[in-house]
């Protein structure tokens, strides 16, 4: 395939390192030959992965503002009545002309008459169709941080600072949706909260038991990570309060892992289909299941443009905890 | 939207000056009556009622319920169920669940209203729909229907140097290969349709599914998928060659979504495959149920339907502009079969365990 | 760490919300799972209401949703492709992931963080948009496919989307960021000195690789698969837009559920689906933290 030297230049070119690999101090080329071709490896499977990762987001983000068919036509959604609007009403002029004064919105321009090859049409035509779904999904990852905050918080410091009884099955029990396949939460809280079926609480729930586990995680860590029992026992000893101790030594501490807890919960719940799916009524649809419908129903430019508008919301939140998350992120990535 | 609209003014202009004119605007009489139920029931109830499948791309939904919103101000959400699945739904949540009305194929409807899940109601013009097509109690009624054919992605056969297919027997040649595609019969009403057409063509009866099946078995080698979901898209965009479903839906894509899509009458012929409704035993908007079903029988929702390639069960809000673009590309309506609802009531389930059998597990 | 009585009231809300959307739903889930379907009801002789619906008493109760796994060949075709599919997009998604988590922990270079940021794109995108992103890509008409077709004349990956093959490719991208923020995490425990130790000491590069470094990471290797495997087995989204014959089990659960009647078959197939995800995911976890244990 590669050359010694050829795959040495990619490695280096990927990595950013002219120097040999750090550790080794001895220059010789028979020990320096199986690292090169271990970086790449390394650089090979990391393009690899983000041509794998990219490549179709940049179809996507084309795909969302292009007018061409290349990957075939789309259906439009008001069709089929224009004769009932215009030739049929139009007779009975006055009488009935509240049907063919209508405010189509984005349904009156057909897909087929854009003008020029790019168009924000089909954002328009999400935000109007599917708009009512994003803001479901915004409220409930809105209440999904409220809640996880409140729980996280007080759950984990009780998990970090005491004792009790039943402690470990707790532990494992926070732990455990992370492994609990989506569906089967969906199909256990149906059967049992049948009642709410149709309002979002039962929703709100599922999104909950997914997020829930990572700010846990994130809490915990982070208290676990400098000696915090003995910081707040030292503050109990001189006096202090426990309004105190929350206000100036544990809310302070936590403000960086509940700021990348949220963002990470922020993203899981606007992402969370396994659960919602069955768990969603038409009144009550989701992000994610109104993405579902649009590829089952919408063009590929509509559900390319959909998909977009997932990722503007949700690629700036994992990019930002990736910014300021350090130590809290590297353990998070599941259980 | 406004050019359209001059367009197709002056069209009929010159086809009512030459005396042509056949879009006979049909009264609805009864509209001042409707209204008012429908105000009432708006004030009783809001301005959002729940149908279930009701798939924007399927019979024109989407057209109809926009229509509807937009004209009288009332929502109907899509819902991507499909005829089994809705009735699966509705036998399984009874008193819990969020439907006002449901919508299937007919042979489905009858089925689910003897499980009990309808409530009797005659909407208005009920005295037009054909006897054949409605329970005698109002507990389910169609309100309109197709004919199985195969929509055809000409794009997407011509990129392979392929003929139109004219025949059932067509499909089976392997240079079809992946291109064939109908959707889960368990799941959708028209699916199942489209397989007992297959059944009906090739010699089978209601009595005896032994031709489809071995037919079905044969085609498995060349079929992409069966669809959970309706591939009124993919098949649109050409991810589809080969679509078998109701002649409609291929008709709106050809003419209102511009897709090189062609309708093929299949050489031994196919058949009809009506759709019905039903008000749902536990609605928990009634009112509104009952007025948003009896503007499905008026001209306007009708003549919705007739426009856009679907044949209204009130024939004579039919237009004669739609029917004359519902030529299909092979074959001809003469080859349509006539098999009754209550014919297939009782081999639907044995035909659809068939194939859940002998193709989908095998 | 201290015993008190404020720990149990701070972690009782927590624990309070657990048991009543977790907990409890699955005990009652276990229990609705020995309810004989619709479908056995309407064939047997069960009481019915006037209102159509079924009385079951207990000693109606039956085992037959949860022998289901073994007595139907194809919801077992949908345990076995599951549990294969999982196992071998773990295997592969690790293999894939081992070089960029590698290069987080030992290098530095230029837009890393970035680089890293990247990698956790597909953590947040639900199986349905991977699902849609495979048929854009390599659909029948998908962009690899019309991309090649064009520049060469072949249309290479057509159709793959509809595949196995494309189905592993759609999970494993799913599993881009598990594998990659799992190993790194594992990759930064590790006794580095031990290595180049080795190395100085003369060792050659595959013994080192086979004495010191694989050792070192099996624990890591293990303990990503604990995530993969789990994130895999209940995925349904992939499998729902993709698959035509073939099932997945959470794939089998919806289609209990929405195209048959047998709500309660689909609630047993969640309790085993859930029992072995869960399963499986605690026992490669224990010991992938045994193993840490014994290796820092």
């Amino acid at each position: 395939m590669h050359s010694p030297r050829d795959g040495q230049g990619v490695a280096a070119a990927a990595a950013g390192v002219a120097h040999p690999a750090l550790g080794v101090a001895t220059p010789a080329a028979k020990t320096r030959r199986p690292i090169s071709l271990w970086l790449v490896f390394c650089a090979l499977s990391s393009l690899l992965l983000l041509f794998m990762i990219i490549a179709p987001l940049i179809v996507c983000l084309w795909g969302s503002f292009t007018t061409l068919k290349v990957m075939g036509a789309g259906s439009e959604r008001g069709a089929g009545w224009e004769q009932v609007t215009t030739s049929r009403d139009e007779e009975k002029a006055e009488s009935q002309s509240a049907a063919a004064s209508v405010d189509l919105g984005v349904f009156a321009k057909g897909a087929r008459n854009i003008a020029g090859s790019v168009t924000t049409f089909w954002y328009q035509y999400v935000w109007e169709v599917y708009g009512g779904t994003l803001h479901l999904s915004l409220m409930l990852a809105v209440i999904s941080i409220c809640i996880c905050i409140v729980l996280g918080v007080l759950g984990g410091y009780a998990l970090v600072r005491y004792t009790f009884f039943g402690k470990n099955l707790i532990e494992e029990m926070i732990l455990l949706p992370l492994s609990l396949p989506g569906i089967a939460v969906a199909v256990a809280l149906i059967e049992t909260y049948g009642v709410l079926r149709g309002s979002w609480v039962i929703i709100l729930f599922g999104h909950l038991l997914y997020t829930l586990p990572f700010m846990m995680q994130s809490v915990t860590n982070t208290l676990r990570s400098f000696d915090f029992v003995t910081l707040e026992q030292a503050a109990s000893s001189m006096g202090a309060g426990p309004w105190q101790r929350l206000r100036y030594i544990l809310l302070p501490n936590l403000k960086h892992a509940i700021i990348v807890g949220s963002l990470l919960v922020f993203a899981i719940s606007l992402g969370e289909f396994n659960a919602s799916f069955l768990l969603n009524t038409p009144f009550n649809q989701t992000f994610p299941a109104a993405l579902y419908d649009s590829y089952t129903n919408d063009s590929f430019q509509v559900s390319s443009a959909a998909t977009c508008i997932f990722m503007f919301i949700v690629i700036p939140a994992l990019m930002a905890m990736q910014l300021i998350g350090g130590k809290e992120m590297r353990d998070i990535g599941g259980a | 939207m406004k050019r359209a609209k001059t367009i197709s003014r002056l069209v009929l202009g010159m086809l009512l000056a030459f005396g042509f004119a056949d879009v006979q605007a049909q009264e609805w009489k009864e509209k001042g009556e409707w209204l008012k139920k429908l105000e009432a029931a708006k004030k009783a109830e809001g301005n959002r009622m729940i149908q279930y499948d009701a798939q924007p791309n399927y019979a024109n939904w989407g057209g109809v319920t926009l229509f509807f919103k937009k004209t009288y101000g009332i929502d109907i959400p899509p819902d991507m169920k499909g005829s089994s699945a809705t009735m699966a739904a509705l036998v399984k949540e009874r008193s819990s669940t969020v439907a006002d009305v449901a919508y299937y194929n007919s042979v489905i409807a009858a089925q689910a209203a003897a499980k009990g899940v309808h409530q009797a109601y005659k909407p208005m013009g009920w005295d037009k729909i054909p006897a054949d097509n409605k329970d005698p109690d109002g507990k389910w009624f169609s309100v309109h229907q197709g004919v199985i054919a195969f929509i055809v992605n000409t794009d997407a056969l011509k990129k392979k140097n392929l003929a139109v297919p004219q025949c059932w027997a067509d499909l089976l040649k392997p240079e079809y290969k992946g291109l064939v595609a109908y959707d889960d019969p368990t799941v959708h009403g028209t699916a199942w349709e489209s397989i007992f057409a297959a059944n009906i063509a090739l010699g089978g009866s209601t009595k005896d599914v032994k031709p489809g099946v071995e037919y079905l078995k044969k085609l498995d080698a060349n079929i992409l998928r069966y669809s959970r979901d309706t591939s009124y898209n993919p098949s649109l965009r050409g991810e589809i060659g080969i679509w078998l479903n109701a002649d409609g839906n291929g008709y709106k894509m050809k003419h209102e979504d511009g897709g090189p899509i062609e309708v093929v009458i299949p050489c031994e012929g196919t058949i009809g495959t009506p759709l019905g409704m039903g008000l749902v035993t536990w609605a928990k908007r009634p009112l509104l149920a009952k007025a948003y079903l009896d503007w499905l029988f008026s001209p306007e929702a009708q003549g919705i339907w007739a426009d856009s390639f679907w044949q209204p069960i009130i024939s004579e809000y039919a237009t004669e502009s739609a029917k004359k673009k519902m030529k299909p590309l092979h074959g001809s309506y003469d080859k349509v079969k006539s098999v009754s609802i209550l014919e297939k009531q009782d081999i639907i389930d044995p035909y659809k365990q068939a194939w859940l059998k002998e193709i989908k597990r095998n | 760490m201290m015993r008190h009585w404020l720990g149990a009231l701070y972690i009782m809300p927590l624990t309070v919300f657990f048991v009543a959307v977790m907990v409890y739903p699955f005990f009652n889930m276990v229990f609705q799972g020995f309810i004989p379907s619709q479908a056995m009801l309407e064939a047997g002789s069960a009481m019915s209401t006037a209102d159509g619906e079924y009385i079951v008493t207990w000693d109606e109760l039956t085992l037959a949703n949860y022998l289901s796994v073994f007595t139907d060949d194809h919801i077992r075709s949908g345990l076995t492709l599951s549990l294969a599919i999982s196992v071998i997009v773990s295997f592969v998604s690790i293999f894939l992931c081992i070089g960029p988590a590698w290069l987080l922990v030992r290098k530095e270079f230029p837009g890393k963080r970035m680089f890293r940021a990247i990698l956790t794109v597909p953590m947040a995108f639900s199986g349905i948009i991977i699902g849609f992103l495979a048929v854009i890509m390599i659909g029948r008409i998908g962009a690899i496919p019309l991309i090649t077709d064009w520049l060469f004349g072949i249309p290479v990956a057509e159709a793959l989307a509809y595949s196995l093959t494309g189905l592993g490719i759609a999970y494993i991208w799913f599993q881009i960021p598990r594998a990659t923020l799992n190993l790194e995490s594992a990759i930064r425990k590790f006794d580095w000195d031990l290595e180049s130790a080795a190395r100085s000491l003369g060792a050659s590069p595959f013994q080192t690789v086979r004495y010191v470094l694989l050792p070192l990471l099996t624990p890591a290797i293990v303990s990503t698969m604990a995530v993969t495997f789990a994130v895999s087995m209940g995925s349904f989204g992939v499998a729902l837009l993709l698959l035509k014959k073939a099932t997945v089990l959470p794939l089998e659960i919806y289609t209990q559920m929405y195209s048959t009647l047998a709500f309660e078959l689909s609630a047993a197939l969640s309790v085993q689906l859930a029992v072995v995800t869960v399963g499986v995911n605690y026992f490669l976890r224990r010991y992938g933290e045994r193993h840490y244990a014994f290796a820092s």
